[in-house]
């Protein structure tokens, strides 16, 4: 690193040995959940017969049998396929009617407006509709997940766009940029925190109304599918099995992915 | 001494009094919300269960996946529903027990007449309604209408869906075809441009409705079962003598929701009723060949992989009532 | 350098020209019919209360208020609209925390459509000018304050504009720093030739850099007085004259006796 001259703002880092022991901590409380979860599930198998609660192992070892078979990879694969497609819409119209909404005053009020009221009806609520309108398939569930993540996304958004300092703004402006120009380089990249936790918030959401809304109906694939199929035919391992993926996959998209992502686009708040 | 003679009177007036009321057994029966269930709402609401002696509180679920987990659960005490539901669990180490028919299945399978489908054959990449994933006429379905025709679940796009949903579908074009019993398929013959190209009571008659109840109400309420029994085998009776009035019985039940359904078309929901009741077969009776055809849909069901563990028949089915029932009749 | 001044009248035409400017803002009047010009290359500094308008009259020549009434020209022409050629310094460094040392420099070339080759050439130089170079892909909150001014004022210098205005930019900066900015910026005039405006709360700076020095009261806001400063360049801040002149404007301020006179509030004061 450069020496610095002057009275410049320099903070300590940590150095790189203790990096396994930052790992370490951090996913400690991970582990004890877990585990924790693990007891209170092999407690409650012990106390109910097996065809109700399977104990933990045998799920276990039918989730290893079904990740090695092809149709349940299809099937999961194929639920990934809705939330990938649904979410990235959802970030895309979150982020553009987030912007929009901040620079023009009375598409704001309207969206608020629209908002308040759309946003408190539980996202799967709309399958029914979704499937007399649009048939029957993938497309009502992406619909849900859009719906699902597109709310916290464009509120989070909205709310930035209306704190981005004055200051900035005017900086651009003095400098000759244009509309577009401010969007660009003044709000969009101010506003990226936000959507950051809107994102994270607006998956959750989406990852939850995914599932629910494979199971409601109109689907004949999907881990959501795959969990109602099981419990109707009496197969409960499946089902936990199936809870299991779920939790799991969950953890590893939230954990490994969005946290990297929000990592390196915040580089400079972490710096 | 004479406050304690009165105070003894007063109860033993009261006890009797009450007698009657405790002679009412309790009991929960649950049954599909589908017409195949029918003599249970029949036995119900024309007082069959009560004139037996039992004080029933009917439930009613959506479909037998779901009762069969009020039944394994504990939460209800005798179930009519598709027969399958038993064995899957029983597979699984629940104990419960076949006792008694409802009804023989009817399920047909019709197709928009503009979507060229004459055959099963040519349900071949098209889309089909079916019932609850996982129920027995979902079994029925997939291994033997499909298999009938040389096709499996992979080349038709199956759509799982509630009845009524399957109906509003089909009469929208947003599905090719579906497999619905009654009184869904009068009402589509009546209302949508479609042809019945299968029926699987025609072709493949097999036990659907059973009555089943967990092993423990053996144990505990042998007499409980035997009422429940006789009650709904009066209640078939019923149906069999006197359908009109059982049709009037049955409608508010089963046609409320679709009256409405039709815009501009006016079906009377008693025709309905009526169709179904001819089209249906009601019978206590658990013969020798449905004893056979249970065999054979536990095999389609090892077939299709919904069942893990062979499952003996006699294991899951219990005679012993429905013989008494027989040997009572004059 | 020695650098001789010529008096600020009888200019063909003057850079800036504000005539009657009324500045109000719903019921308030900041600003009351004020009237000044400014010549080509001059140094003006305004100093006066806090709430006096100074800011708001920067605001107004730089183009990012329209004002209420009167005429702002610069150039001979309406100010109607922020322009690079007139920029405006603010208080706050203003530098964009998502975007290094470098990038903030770059800001207004690249709202000009600047090729990056011409980019890089600018504004390494100006580092190198402000004394920023090694601290190039270091992000502002990994700065102190002055090295955020000085950044500030790289990227003022970087779209190369003939008026140059400036909102208390030392004011959040401790005293030594201040006086190194403010010899920095004096090099920069000098050798740039470009007109400044420098609004300050600090006399002493206002003395030691300026032409002429504004006197604003305060709301509604006019000119009090304007005192030419006549001492060459370089300049002792030490000097009896500049004390002097302090005491004048001070003075005038209301702030300080003037010696051998009573303060009389409210009316044109002289020595």
């Amino acid at each position: 690193m450069a020496e610095r001259a002057g009275t410049a703002e320099a903070v300590a880092r940590p150095e790189a040995h203790r990096g396994w022991f930052d790992g370490f901590v951090r996913v400690l409380p991970y582990a004890v959940a877990f585990a924790s979860i693990l007891l209170g599930w092999q407690l409650a198998a012990l106390l109910f017969p097996s065809y109700l609660i399977p104990p933990p192992r045998k799920v276990f070892l039918r989730v290893i049998e079904e990740l090695g078979r092809r149709s349940f990879l299809v099937t999961v694969g194929r639920s990934f396929y809705r939330l990938a497609v649904g979410f990235t819409l959802a970030s895309a119209l979150g982020l553009a009617i987030g912007l929009f909404c901040g620079i023009w005053q009375f598409f704001r009020r309207t969206v608020r407006a629209l908002v308040a009221i759309l946003q408190s009806v539980p996202p799967i609520a709309w399958v029914p509709l979704f499937i007399v309108l649009l048939g029957f398939g993938d497309a009502p569930i992406i619909l849900v997940i859009i719906i699902a993540a597109f709310f916290p996304m464009t509120v989070s958004v909205m709310n930035a766009v209306e704190q981005v300092e004055a200051l900035h703004v005017d900086v651009a402006r003095v400098l000759g940029a244009d509309r577009a120009q401010l969007v660009a380089k003044v709000y969009a990249p101010a506003v990226i925190p936000a959507i950051v936790t809107g994102a994270q918030v607006g998956f959750g959401n989406a990852w939850r109304s995914l599932i629910a809304a494979e199971m409601v109906g109109g689907v004949n694939v999907g881990l959501g599918w795959f969990i109602n199929f099981a419990g109707e035919i009496a197969d409960m391992t499946a089902v936990l099995a199936g809870i299991f993926v779920i939790g799991v996959f969950s953890a590893l998209l939230d954990g490994l992915v969005l946290e990297r992502l929000k990592r390196r686009l915040l580089k400079w708040k972490y710096l | 001494m004479a406050l304690i003679r009165k105070a003894v009177g007063l109860a033993a007036g009261i006890c009797l009094m009450a007698a009657p009321a405790l002679a009412a057994e309790k009991l929960r029966v649950a049954y599909v919300h589908v017409f195949d269930d029918a003599p249970v709402v029949v036995a119900r609401d024309k007082g069959f269960f009560a004139a037996e002696g039992l004080d029933a509180q009917v439930t009613m679920f959506m479909s037998g996946p779901t009762l069969v987990k009020g039944l394994v659960t504990d939460q209800t005490d005798l179930g009519v529903l598709g027969f399958t539901n038993a064995i899957t669990w029983a597979a699984q180490g629940a104990d419960l027990k076949i006792i008694g028919k409802v009804q023989e299945g009817y399920h047909s399978l019709v197709a928009r007449n503009d979507r060229g489908i004459k055959s099963l054959k040519e349900l071949k990449g098209k889309s089909l309604a079916s019932q609850a994933a996982g129920s027995t006429a979902d079994i029925v379905l997939k291994g033997v209408v499909l298999k009938s025709a040389g096709l499996t679940e992979k080349d038709v796009n199956l759509i799982y869906t509630a009845p009524s949903t399957a109906l509003a579908s089909l009469r929208a074009g947003r599905v090719d075809s579906a497999f619905l019993f009654e009184p869904y398929d009068s009402i589509a013959k009546a209302s949508a441009p479609v042809t019945e190209i299968y029926e699987i009571g025609k072709v493949w008659p097999f036990p659907c409705m059973v009555v089943i109840v967990p092993g423990k109400l053996i144990k505990e309420r042998p007499d409980a079962v035997k009422k429940a029994l006789a009650a709904l085998k009066r209640s078939m009776e019923f149906m069999k003598e006197k359908p009109a009035e059982a049709a009037k019985v049955l409608a508010p039940s089963f046609m409320a929701e679709e009256g409405l359904a039709m815009e501009g078309k006016t079906l009377p929901a008693d025709e309905i009723m009526l169709k179904s009741l001819k089209n249906n077969i009601f019978d206590w009776r658990l013969a020798k060949k449905d004893l056979s055809r249970m065999e054979e849909l536990t095999g389609v069901m090892k077939e299709l992989g919904i069942l893990k563990a062979d499952v003996p028949l006699s294991s899951v089915v219990d005679l012993r009532w429905q013989n008494e029932l027989e040997r009572q009749k004059p | 350098m020695e650098v001789s001044l010529a008096a600020p009248a009888a200019e063909p035409r003057p850079k800036i020209a504000v005539e009657k400017l009324v500045q109000s803002f719903g019921a308030l009047t900041v600003i009351d019919r004020m009237s000044l010009s400014v010549a080509e290359g001059e140094f003006l500094a305004i100093i006066g209360p806090s709430g006096c308008g100074k800011s708001t009259l920067l605001r107004v020549l730089a183009g990012l208020v329209s004002p209420t009434s009167g005429r702002v020209r610069i150039d001979g022409v309406d100010v109607d609209g922020p322009d690079p050629r007139r920029h405006l310094v603010f208080q706050e460094h203003a530098l964009y925390p998502w975007r290094t040392v470098y990038k903030n420099v770059a800001l207004g070339l690249e709202i000009e459509r600047e090729n990056a080759q011409k980019i890089k050439r600018k504004v390494t130089g100006l580092l190198a000018l402000v004394g920023l170079e090694p601290f190039a892909q270091y992000y502002p909150h990994q700065l102190s304050g002055g090295m955020r001014q000085r950044a500030a004022l790289a990227r003022a210098l970087a779209v190369e504009p003939d008026v140059l205005l400036l909102d208390e930019p030392f004011g959040a900066l401790d005293a030594m720093t201040r006086l190194t900015l403010q010899d920095e910026l004096l090099r920069i005039w000098l050798h740039s030739g470009k007109t400044v405006v420098l609004v300050t709360h600090d006399v002493e700076e206002a003395l030691f850099l300026a032409d002429r020095v504004l006197i604003m009261t305060t709301v509604p806001g006019r000119i009090r007085e304007i005192i030419p400063v006549g001492e060459k360049r370089p300049r002792d801040r030490g000097s009896a004259n500049l004390a002097a002149l302090k005491r004048t404007v001070l003075g005038i301020l209301g702030l300080e006796p003037v010696i051998g006179n009573v303060r009389v509030p409210d009316t044109n004061f002289s020595i």
